[in-house]
């Protein structure tokens, strides 16, 4: 069923990675891109936000390394930073 | 470039379109290719409603959407003999500039000036009565990179009623050239008739659209408001983009403006019955629309449809405009076919 809606910046439920991961995009494209990018980029690996473990990192970095070009970023330093969350503890 | 003296449209926009029975408006050099009428506000809209999302950098985005589409248009009219000379030759590329900036016009993108030109490193202009300038500067961009063969670059200044825009030649890589691409799907046939001008052919129903080709503008007579013809694979090109990075606020975005302006259609008596919406889709280019149902429960199926939350949107509010009730709506999808089904919730 079709549901009209609002655009709300609704704080997205995340594990320690995905905030990880938020922390790094929000500088690049703001708090409403880097919720709605993760979200979609992590339902595209058929994963939640909160259930990102370090064996997504690779997919997810490169899912958002090609995503960013079209918002006018160079994604491979925002993917390198992504990929180096796979030595954080916990 | 003339208007026809008996439906008033200019002599171009025949030439480079063509108003199939199937409910879309291809361009002659590429079927898959096609256009469509949209209206200026409806797009001024969809493109600030995004803009709440992803910020200003959707305005680039409108413009790589526009100048591929555009580049792919032009080297279609520029095939042969004519694309050699125009290439080749640094008047023959001025004028061809100036042509295909005539072209713009019929278009309904506004009054456009060739101010600055040489070859192979930029054109810029200004335009007046501007539609959406992003858009406008993605068009020169896709010309300049037909014409010279070269990667580019462009920005504009926004003025209240005209803009300042420049295109150059880029150096390096371009990052986006596999990006903004749409792929039309499956085709499918349709009976649609119009009722050809008897003067130059087109569909009569043209008429309800009067061009100023001093403006560069184009209205529609019955709603009063500006519209324009645009590559639909363009604006799609942009949507499946950005919904592949960001997610449901795009699709919603389209379907919220549509179902506001399916509203505003019937509000303002443009859309009076199922059949003017019908009717109207195909003239615009949206694809070949059959109602069916009654005042509980419509069924729209709409063969070759431009955009799946366009339509919807759209449908949606002329439903509740018309019935004076809200509605449910329930799609189904296969390729080249829509099927859109509007229950009322009552009161």
């Amino acid at each position: 069923m079709a549901e009209l809606s609002e655009v709300k910046a609704t704080k997205l439920e995340t594990n320690k990675l995905g905030q990880e991961i938020l922390e790094i995009l929000i500088p690049r494209v703001g708090a409403i891109v880097a919720q709605a990018m993760l979200d979609k980029q992590c339902t595209l690996v058929g994963i939640t936000p909160s259930t990102i473990r370090k064996d997504h990192l690779e997919v997810l970095a490169q899912r958002i390394e090609h995503v960013l070009v079209i918002f006018g970023h160079d994604g491979k330093e925002t993917g390198t930073k992504i990929r180096a969350l796979q030595g954080l503890k916990g | 470039m003339k208007p026809c003296k008996e439906c008033g449209v200019p002599d171009i926009v025949g030439r480079d379109q063509k108003w199939s029975p199937d409910g879309t408006i291809p361009i002659p050099g590429d079927q898959s290719f096609r256009m469509g009428i949209i209206e200026v506000p409806v797009i001024k809209a969809i493109a600030a409603r995004l803009e709440t999302v992803v910020g200003p950098s959707i305005h680039n985005m409108f413009m790589e959407g526009k100048r591929k589409n555009a580049r792919h248009y032009i080297d279609t009219l520029l095939k042969g003999p004519l694309g050699f000379l125009v290439r080749h030759s640094s008047s023959s590329g001025k004028k061809a500039y100036q042509t295909l900036l005539q072209t713009s016009t019929a278009l309904g993108y506004g009054h456009v000036l060739l101010e600055v030109y040489e070859r192979k490193k930029r054109v810029g202009g200004t335009i007046h009565n501007q539609y959406y300038t992003p858009f406008f500067v993605g068009d020169v961009r896709g010309a300049f990179e037909s014409i010279e063969h070269l990667p580019s670059k462009g920005t504009w200044e926004e003025k209240p009623d005209s803009a300042k825009i420049m295109v150059e030649r880029a150096e390096g890589d371009d990052k986006l050239e596999q990006r903004f691409v749409f792929k039309e799907p499956l085709r499918l046939p349709g009976d649609l008739k119009y009722t050809p001008c008897k003067t130059c052919g087109l569909p009569m129903e043209l008429s309800r659209f009067k061009w100023d080709l001093e403006k560069g503008t184009i209205t529609d007579v019955k709603s009063k408001e500006r519209v324009f013809i645009v590559g639909l694979n363009d604006l799609n090109s942009v949507f499946l983009e950005l919904e592949q990075a960001i997610g449901d606020a795009v699709p919603s975005a389209i379907l919220d403006v549509n179902h506001e302006r399916g509203l505003e259609l019937v509000k303002t008596g443009v859309v009076t019955g199922y059949g003017d919406f019908v009717r109207g889709a195909g003239l615009k280019g949206y694809g070949y629309a059959i109602f069916s149902g009654n005042r509980e429960r419509i069924t729209l199926t709409v063969k070759n449809p431009f955009n799946k939350n366009f339509l919807l949107g759209r449908a949606l509010g002329v439903f509740e405009g018309l019935e004076g009730t809200k509605g449910e709506a329930s799609v189904k999808e296969k390729p080249g076919l829509l099927e859109i089904t509007i229950t009322g919730r009552g009161g």
